[in-house]
C-alpha cells in the first residue's frame, strides 16, 4: 500500500521532496564534519570561546598583531632617529647612551642573549579518574606564570616573555576563564615563557628539589612542562602603553626632608618638565 | 516503496556530504566562522523538508512553492545570522526558533494524519 497517495496530485512532489532530502543529508554531514573539525584541531580552547562569543574574532586578533608590529617598528624608528641626532657632540651621545640603557631596562626594545626557554601547557590526561577533585593542578594558572616570572626574576633574568609578550614593571598577569591576560593580551596554553639570563643559573633554578618545577608540574604530570637551556634566546620588546599620569619624579634638591610638605603642595607644575620623555603617548 | 524515497535521499546526500567535507578538510579559523551558517541551512533544509510532506499529505504540494521556500528561509536566515554578527545581536536566534516551531508543527500534523489513517484502518477492518 502506499500511503502517500492521498493527494490529488500523487508521485511528482515525493521525488522534489527526496531532492531536497539529498541537499539537506550533504547540509547535515556538512555541519557535523564541520563541527568535528574545529574540536579536532588546537583551537580546542580558544575555539570554544569563539564559538560562544563571536566578539574577538580571527580578525581581531590579526589586527591587534598587526598594530603591536607597528609600534614595535615605530620604536625602532625612533631609536635609529636619537643614534643619528647623538652623532655629533659628545654631550648628546653620552645622553643617547644613558637613553638607550634606560630603555634596556625599561624592556622597550627587543633583546637577545643566552637563556632558557620555558613552555608549559595543560595537561594532556588530566588527573587520574579516583583523583577528579585535584583537577585545578592539571590546568595553567595565572598564578602558575606569575611564580615562574618570580622564580626567574630571583635568579637574575634580564628580560622575560610569555608568548611574545614581554614582562616590564607593570605588566599584569591575570586569569580569563580557560586563558591568561598578560600585558592587556589575551594568550592561552601552550605559554612560552622566554627568559634571558645566565642559562645555568636559570636552568637549575627552577629544577630546584621543591623548587617550581617540582611543584607545580612533577607532582601531577611531567609533560605539563618542558625546558631548554640555549645559547640565543630572543624576547621582544614591550609594544603597551608607556603613558604615565600620576607618577611624578621627585627633584633632587628637595628631597632632604621636604616629602610631607611637597605632598600638600598641588601645583606641581614644575615637575612637569622632567617627564617629557615618560609622555610619549598622550 | 516510494515513501522511502526522502529517507534514501537524506542518506544518500549524507554519504555524499561526508566525503567531500572530509577529502576538503577546511581550516578551523574558517569552519568555526562558518558553522553557524551552515547549521541554520540545515535547519531550513529540515523545515522545507517536512513542510513540503505536510502540504504532500494534504494535497497542496506545488513545486515552485516547495523550492522557492527552500531557498528564501535559507537566505533569509543566513542573512539574519550575518546582520546579528555585525550589530552584536544574535538575530540568528530568531530563524532558530521560527523555523524550529515549524518544524515541530510540521512534524505532529504528519503523525496527527497517520495516526488518523491508521486508526480508520483499523476500524475499517473490524466493520
Amino acid at each position: 500500500m502506499n500511503v502517500f497517495t492521498s493527494g490529488s496530485r500523487q508521485q511528482p512532489w515525493v521525488w522534489q521532496v527526496t531532492g531536497l532530502c539529498f541537499i539537506l543529508g550533504v547540509l547535515l554531514a556538512g555541519s557535523l564534519q564541520t563541527v568535528r573539525n574545529i574540536n579536532r584541531s588546537g583551537a580546542a580552547s580558544l575555539g570554544r570561546i569563539g564559538f560562544i562569543s563571536p566578539r574577538p574574532s580571527q580578525t581581531d586578533v590579526q589586527e591587534t598583531k598587526k598594530l603591536q608590529d607597528e609600534i614595535s617598528k615605530v620604536r625602532e624608528e625612533k631609536t635609529k632617529l636619537e643614534e643619528t641626532l647623538a652623532k655629533g657632540t659628545g654631550l648628546a651621545k653620552t645622553l643617547n647612551e644613558e637613553l638607550q640603557k634606560t630603555k634596556l631596562l625599561a624592556g622597550l626594545t627587543e633583546v637577545r642573549g643566552p637563556g632558557v626557554v620555558l613552555i608549559i601547557q595543560d595537561s594532556k590526561k588530566g588527573p587520574p579518574s579516583n583523583r577528579q577533585f585535584e583537577k585545578p593542578n592539571y590546568i595553567i594558572h595565572d598564578y602558575t606564570l606569575q611564580q615562574a616570572i618570580n622564580e626567574l626574576n630571583a635568579s637574575g633574568a634580564e628580560a622575560i616573555s610569555i608568548n611574545g609578550q614581554r614582562i616590564i614593571s607593570r605588566t599584569p598577569i591575570r586569569c580569563v576563564g580557560p586563558t591568561a591576560i598578560v600585558n592587556d593580551v589575551r594568550t592561552g596554553s601552550p605559554f612560552e615563557i622566554r627568559a634571558i639570563g645566565d642559562a645555568d643559573t636559570l636552568w637549575s633554578s627552577l629544577n630546584l628539589p621543591d623548587g617550581y618545577i617540582d611543584v607545580m608540574f612533577r607532582a601531577y604530570d611531567p609533560e605539563m612542562c618542558r625546558i631548554e637551556k640555549r645559547k640565543s634566546v630572543v624576547v621582544p620588546g614591550y609594544t603597551g602603553s608607556t603613558e604615565v599620569r600620576y607618577a611624578r619624579p621627585i627633584e633632587t634638591t628637595e628631597k632632604s626632608g621636604k616629602r610631607e610638605a611637597r605632598h600638600n603642595n598641588e601645583a606641581g607644575q614644575d615637575d612637569r618638565k622632567e617627564t617629557g620623555k615618560d609622555r610619549e603617548n598622550p | 516503496m516510494t515513501a522511502w524515497l526522502p529517507v534514501g535521499g537524506v542518506a544518500g546526500g549524507f554519504a555524499v556530504g561526508y566525503a567531500c567535507f572530509a577529502f576538503m578538510n577546511v581550516p578551523a579559523g574558517v569552519a568555526s566562522a562558518y558553522a553557524p551558517y551552515l547549521s541554520l541551512a540545515t535547519l531550513a533544509g529540515l523545515d522545507t523538508v517536512l513542510g513540503g510532506v505536510r502540504a504532500g499529505i494534504e494535497g497542496r504540494f506545488q513545486d515552485d512553492i516547495f523550492v522557492s521556500g527552500f531557498l528564501l528561509n535559507t537566505l533569509l536566515a543566513a542573512g539574519l545570522a550575518y546582520l546579528g554578527d555585525k550589530i552584536g545581536v544574535d538575530l540568528f536566534l530568531a530563524a532558530v526558533v521560527a523555523l524550529g516551531t515549524r518544524v515541530f508543527l510540521n512534524l505532529s500534523l504528519i503523525r496527527r494524519y497517520y495516526l488518523t489513517k491508521a486508526a480508520l484502518g483499523k476500524r475499517k477492518e473490524q466493520i
